[in-house]
């Protein structure tokens, strides 16, 4: 085996186990409610507490694995996370069970330090593919998460937690015995001297990295939101559709309900890959058909496949509120799936591109476009939430937010000038003239 | 424009490119599963 599928590998399998401990806890959230007989209200509180450490956290993990050699940053994650699955698995009061559940939660940062390994090992024609494959396979872990930990363990949510645990420890242990930073010294050293704060503040202030987040919220901190809002969307929004078809308790209905949500969850993450590879197909190829975008950066084939996939969430999601008003719940699911789809478009034509242009500065780059972006997943459940028509949020977040998203993503994307032209303060305001000087060949940052 | 050269395929990429084909097969899959329960009401071992 090639030494960069090696590692590959390694952080495949530990980022889709770092995804498993993330979504463990949503998993057994019935059971939990019912061992510490929780209200909607903190059932709530626990749900949406898996995702409030990782915007800070993916920004910090990012910047650490430039710092620090992803193997490093990747083991140390897994290392605490697992430690404290398994502290969980004996806490007897919900409050101590709660802050641990909040800390294993943290797993999901790793993403970005995945995201800045792979971009070290693999060459630009290939880096969509190969980050699609490490993120959606990982992915995949919440929705196997949520399909197969309540059939193995029952309602033994302890137990599950307990040997999650035990495993994130033998991963985070073959991470760092087999886990290397970079394809070259070179390589290494190149991210690390260019993790400090100036560097930072140069990444955080282009244009182009500030239209990738947005795209990254279109897409990523939309599947997550989704993940948490779709069970209570059919549950609710189709309540007598699902009642016809027979299910008729309320363990019936969720179990439904979770099952068409399911949908979304799985086309989002295993389309990734698929979504990668045609960035890919298009860099390759130089398709470039949209007039209004730039045509002269190196990249500019993989900015028109992502700009592409924009236009369909944002028609999906219109599409969805109008199966929705229709009451049809086939149609839903049909157009569900397709919805997932699109969103695995725009999550891989993002980190297809962020490697490339980034390239002086994945982990930096990767922390500050993953992490800031799953806010997403916190502000658009309670859109969904506070308008009247159930049905009616997924146009009202295209209308109010994707719309102007898409807009900043074009009008950022049709200039030809570089990155260091283009953003607030120049390149010499953050990282001084003889940076220039060190600029890879070919490259923008 | 310039485009990415270097594009020869190394061997991961076969097998990654099994890896992609499979995974879509298994979404393709769940969501089959999905709608025979939306059309049906048929559940399954999951009622």
């Amino acid at each position: 085996m090639q030494e960069k599928t090696k590692q590959l590998v390694i952080a495949t399998v530990g980022f889709f186990w770092a995804f498993l401990l993330w979504f463990s806890t949503a998993a057994f959230s019935t059971s939990i409610s019912s061992e510490f007989t929780l209200t909607t209200g903190g059932l709530a509180l626990l749900a949406s507490s898996a995702l409030w450490l990782a915007p800070p956290g993916r920004v910090i993990a990012g910047w650490a694995a430039d710092r620090f050699g992803a193997h490093n940053v990747f083991a140390v994650i897994l290392g605490y996370s697992g430690l404290m699955s398994i502290a969980s698995a004996f806490a007897v009061s919900y409050d101590v069970l709660f802050v641990e559940r909040l800390i294993v939660a943290s797993a999901g940062i790793s993403f970005v330090v995945g995201i800045q390994h792979v971009s070290q090992w693999f060459d630009e024609h290939e880096i969509g593919t190969a980050e699609g494959i490490y993120a959606g396979t990982g992915n995949a872990g919440a929705g196997v998460g949520a399909l197969v930990l309540p059939r193995l363990y029952g309602t033994h949510f302890s137990e599950a937690f307990l040997h999650l645990g035990l495993v994130a420890l033998v991963i985070a242990v073959v991470y760092k015995w087999r886990g290397e930073p970079a394809r070259n010294r070179a390589t290494a050293e190149t991210a690390r001297e260019n993790s400090n704060l100036k560097s930072t503040l140069y990444v955080w202030t282009r244009y182009a990295a500030i239209a990738l987040l947005l795209a990254y919220a279109m897409s990523f901190g939309l599947e997550i939101a989704m993940n948490s809002w779709l069970p209570t969307y059919y549950a609710t929004g189709f309540q007598d559709a699902i009642a016809s078809l027979g299910f008729s308790s309320v363990a019936a209905i969720q179990t439904a309900a979770g099952t068409f949500a399911a949908v979304q969850s799985f086309n989002a993450s295993l389309w990734r890959p698929f979504s990668g590879y045609m960035s890919d197909l298009w860099q390759r190829k130089g398709w470039t058909p949209y007039p209004f975008l730039s045509t002269g950066q190196g990249y500019a084939p993989r900015i028109h496949w992502l700009f592409t996939a924009l236009c369909l969430i944002i028609v999906m999601m219109c599409a969805l509120t109008a199966a929705g008003l229709l009451g049809v719940l086939p149609l839903s699911v049909v157009i569900l799936a397709g919805f997932g789809i699109c969103v695995s478009f725009g999550t891989g034509g993002v980190f297809a591109i962020v490697p490339v242009m980034f390239r002086e500065r994945p982990g930096v780059a990767a922390g500050f476009i993953g992490g800031v972006s799953t806010a997403g997943g916190i502000v658009y459940p309670l859109v969904y939430g506070w308008v009247p028509n159930i049905h009616t949020g997924y146009v009202l977040v295209a209308a109010v937010l994707f719309v102007p998203f898409a807009l900043f993503f074009t009008w950022v994307m049709r200039s030809d000038r570089g990155l260091s032209e283009h953003g607030i303060g120049s390149r010499e305001r953050w990282l001084g003239s003889d940076r220039d000087a060190a600029a890879v060949p070919g490259g923008d940052d | 424009m310039a485009t990415e050269s270097g594009s020869e395929r190394e061997p991961w990429y076969h097998w990654g490119r099994r890896v992609l084909y499979a995974e879509m097969l298994i979404a393709v899959l769940v969501t089959v599963f999905s709608l025979s329960l939306a059309f049906m009401g048929q559940a399954g071992y999951i009622a």
